[in-house]
């Protein structure tokens, strides 16, 4: 299966949106994705299944819970 | 040993406190924000957890808006500051506490503000009037005490709450001796900003405590006032405008944190309610054997919106007084408890006995200790 990781603002965010995601049936792991691959500097992402990805935006949207972007592992 | 110094902070603290922060430093306890290890993680995902706990517990829906900090002083630094802007003017009360006191005192000298001073110990609804006729058009929040902590005195913090969002003004709350044991809520008493330590009415370590802010807080204008490393976005000047990372910048104590948790539990346990329901009743105690006290005096005899007993003393100096009861293994806080314009209000003359209580406290140890002052003064 392959596995895309959503960008999160911060990690108290993504604990947040983790909670909240798990609450709707989708399971995430909070990672810490390569500086390469986020210009910014150190972030946090929530990895999951790349079929999640589009529920799991909606759902962070309908929640406002900010998140970054999609990013392939 | 009888403590009666808990608006310094309570003690003892209770077992499930030092279970977890135990627990914490030996199991789980990496850098939170920091790596994206187990251990790491771990800490962060406890860390959340208090948030969330605090948000439910004073009424809030973000969890993220609870900002950690050191003690209830780091708090208002980090709020008063935050806010602060060139030309703003500010209202605080004369019971502050020097956390406020200072802290807007010296922002002023620095930065090129106001401030005024309301009287507290008025009735509310003089006290009310007074804050609306001080309030100017730079005004930019009223900053006050919600419980003194020298005298019975709670400030009417939901009326307060409305006249500031009526006025657009922001309201931060001072709840040092008030947290987790009286009635707070957000939402409900329009509170832009409510700072806490966690070692007080919490019951959790010393070394904790924490800003929440409102739901709709705006953080776009607000800044923060500690800089440094946060885990995010480290290849950026720029540390941001999210709560709460963008204000906790360098390593948070989690042991302390999850403490306050454990702590805040302990309050949610045996009802917030109860816990004022029973220091209330220590203090009608005290003041009835007081009365048969000779050469012992209460400041504010009649009042009953709080829990704190000030004493003075006919022929003896109240630091005196302390000092010796110390020495009898009972502690209590004699001095200016760092409100010196509480103390002057009040006419102590800058020396008087502060007696506390909490949740640990007992009838008997009441009656113990009045036969104790007795013998001292």
């Amino acid at each position: 299966m392959e596995r895309r990781i959503l960008t999160m603002t911060s990690q108290t965010l993504a604990i947040k949106a983790k909670r909240v995601l798990f609450r709707y049936g989708i399971s995430v792991k909070i990672v810490r994705p390569s500086p390469r691959l986020t210009p910014r500097g150190c972030a946090f992402g929530l990895e999951m299944e790349m079929y999640q990805i589009s529920r799991a935006i909606d759902i962070l949207e309908e929640n406002r819970i900010p998140f970054g972007e999609i990013l392939g592992i | 040993m009888i403590y009666f110094d808990n608006a310094a902070t309570t003690f003892p603290k209770p077992s499930a406190v030092i279970r977890e922060m135990t627990k914490c430093m030996r199991e789980w306890g990496g850098n939170p924000g920091r790596s994206g290890h187990p251990l790491a993680l771990s800490a962060a995902e406890a860390i959340y957890s208090v948030r969330v706990e605090l948000a439910e517990f004073f009424d809030m829906e973000k969890a993220e808006n609870i900002v950690f900090t050191q003690n209830c002083t780091h708090a208002l630094n980090l709020v008063i500051a935050g806010i602060a802007r060139y030309g703003d003017h500010f209202l605080i009360s004369n019971l502050e506490h020097n956390s406020v006191l200072r802290t807007v005192d010296n922002l002023c000298r620095v930065r090129g503000m106001t401030y005024d001073m309301f009287d507290a110990l008025q009735s509310d609804d003089a006290l009310l009037c007074e804050i609306d006729g001080k309030i100017r058009p730079r005004t930019r929040a009223v900053i006050a005490t919600h419980a003194s902590n020298i005298c019975p005195r709670r400030l009417p913090i939901r009326e307060i709450g409305a006249l500031c969002r009526a006025r657009d003004l922001l309201y931060v709350v001072d709840a040092a001796q008030s947290a987790g044991i009286y009635d707070i809520s957000m939402k409900r008493d329009g509170i832009s900003a409510l700072c806490a330590p966690g070692h007080k009415g919490l019951y959790g370590p010393q070394g904790s405590g924490f800003a929440a802010f409102a739901d709709d807080f705006d953080f776009e204008r607000f800044f923060g006032s500690i800089y440094g490393g946060n885990g995010r976005n480290s290849a950026e000047r720029d540390m941001g405008h999210e709560a709460p990372d963008s204000f906790e910048a360098g390593t948070v104590a989690t042991p302390c944190i999850v403490g306050l948790g454990a702590g805040v539990r302990f309050v949610k346990s045996l009802t917030r309610a109860r816990i004022e329901e029973s220091e209330h009743m220590l203090y009608r105690h005290a003041k009835r054997i007081l009365n048969d006290i000779q050469g012992a005096y209460l400041y504010m005899p009649e009042a009953e919106n709080g829990s704190l007993l000030l004493l003075g003393f006919h022929d003896i100096a109240p630091s005196l007084v302390s000092e010796r009861l110390g020495a009898l293994g009972v502690c209590t806080r004699a001095g200016m408890h760092c409100a010196p314009t509480a103390h002057e209000a009040l006419g102590t003359g800058g020396d008087a006995l502060r007696i506390s209580f909490s949740a640990m406290n007992t009838l008997d140890e009441v009656t113990r200790f009045m036969h104790v002052l007795g013998s001292v003064i």
